[in-house]
């Protein structure tokens, strides 16, 4: 954690450590948001309610978690909330479930202009959800392993092996229809 | 893909799949990243995947959006926060209009509680039975100082003096002195 904003946090100064807070976590959340929401308005929306819910809860924040990690929980609390307004069976808690894919492929990826693009973008949309999250994360935070496993909650491990999992997956679907049948 | 797709049906070999996952993130020690690329130059299912590894990289890190926030994010949030912190305000703007309210109550004759109508009754019940023993003892000491007109009786000149009594209480405590028992509660 910052220094400052713990040792605003440490004064009670909780106003001011959130003025430091913002600019630090806002773009953080926001990809995170997005890798989860797939669409920019929600995402942004998760983001402004996530900061809102830690300005509030900052005064019973008591350190035990890291500041990155206890956001980052709330944030994916509030994603969560916001797929489930959006349907009400899908269930994060199994990200592999039939009702989180269906939910995810029916959420917008994109201006659809660039054929090998969509096509690539419609054969991430056909792996689990959690590695669809994985992999859009890796590259919004510049393929860094470690932001990933910190803003999904993941051990560094398992996020390796969820991207590795991914994208061998990736390269089976992408190899011509022919080859495959081979 | 430029890959040759047949290797890459192969897949490459067990023993060099992870290595080549971060030989090509560049994470791979140095040592067996010699090992590696070694083995790669005399291996064509591993340069496959290797090749199509490196081709799928790009194409994810080109193909997925990167949004970024609106200018105005930190002012909306400023605007929330700031709705949030106003909340003691709103409740000083509510007491202020209660006691606004009972105020109007106390002033439209509400506001007078029942110990002030007891008081008031026991008043005019004292003088009115000193004015009807009075009028019993000395039936026109009262006409003489000119405080009962002629003919009158006792019933008639104690109900006269017990509304006088009540008119000016009435009027006393109409005026926002009362005791509130009747005001807005929390």
């Amino acid at each position: 954690m910052d220094a400052a904003i713990e040792g605003h946090l440490a004064a009670g100064r909780h106003a001011r450590a959130f003025d430091l807070i913002v600019p630090e976590f806002r773009n953080r959340v926001f990809r995170l948001a997005f890798s989860i929401l797939k669409d920019r308005a929600a995402a942004e929306d998760a983001a402004q309610e996530t900061l809102v819910r830690v300005w509030k809860a900052l005064p019973g924040f008591d350190g035990r978690a890291a500041l990155g990690t206890w956001i980052y929980a709330i944030t994916r609390n509030t994603c969560l909330m916001e797929l489930r307004k959006r349907r009400p069976t899908v269930s994060f808690d199994d990200p592999d479930s039939t009702e989180a894919q269906h939910a995810a492929t029916s959420i917008a990826t994109g201006p659809a202009d660039d054929p090998e693009r969509d096509n690539l973008l419609r054969l991430l949309e056909m792996l689990p959800a959690n590695q669809q999250q994985a992999v859009r994360l890796f590259y919004l935070e510049d393929r860094s392993y470690d932001a990933v496993a910190e803003a999904l909650g993941m051990p560094l491990g398992t996020v390796k092996n969820l991207l590795f999992r991914a994208r061998k997956r990736l390269m089976e679907l992408a190899q011509p229809e022919e080859v495959q049948a081979a | 893909m430029n890959t040759d797709h047949f290797a890459l049906t192969l897949g490459p070999c067990a023993d060099y799949e992870f290595d080549l996952v971060e030989l090509h993130e560049g994470s791979l020690e140095a040592g067996r990243a010699g090992a590696v690329q070694h083995h790669m130059a005399h291996c064509a299912r591993c340069r496959a995947y290797a090749s199509a590894l490196g081709e799928l990289d790009a194409a994810l890190a080109d193909a997925l959006p990167r949004p970024a926030l609106s200018p105005d994010f930190d002012a909306r949030l400023r605007e929330q926060i700031a709705e949030l912190t106003q909340v003691p305000d709103r409740t000083a703007a509510l007491a202020a209009a209660e006691r606004e309210h009972a105020w109007l109550l106390q002033n439209l004759g509400r506001g007078l509680s029942w110990r002030t109508v007891l008081n008031a009754a026991a008043l005019g019940s004292v003088v009115g039975g000193v004015i009807v023993g009075l009028d019993a003892v000395a039936p026109g000491l009262l006409q003489s100082f000119g405080l009962v007109g002629a003919g009158m009786s006792a019933t008639l000149t104690f109900s006269i003096a017990l509304g006088a009594v009540f008119a000016v209480c009435g009027a006393v405590f109409a005026r926002g002195s009362a005791g509130g028992s009747l005001l807005l509660t929390d």
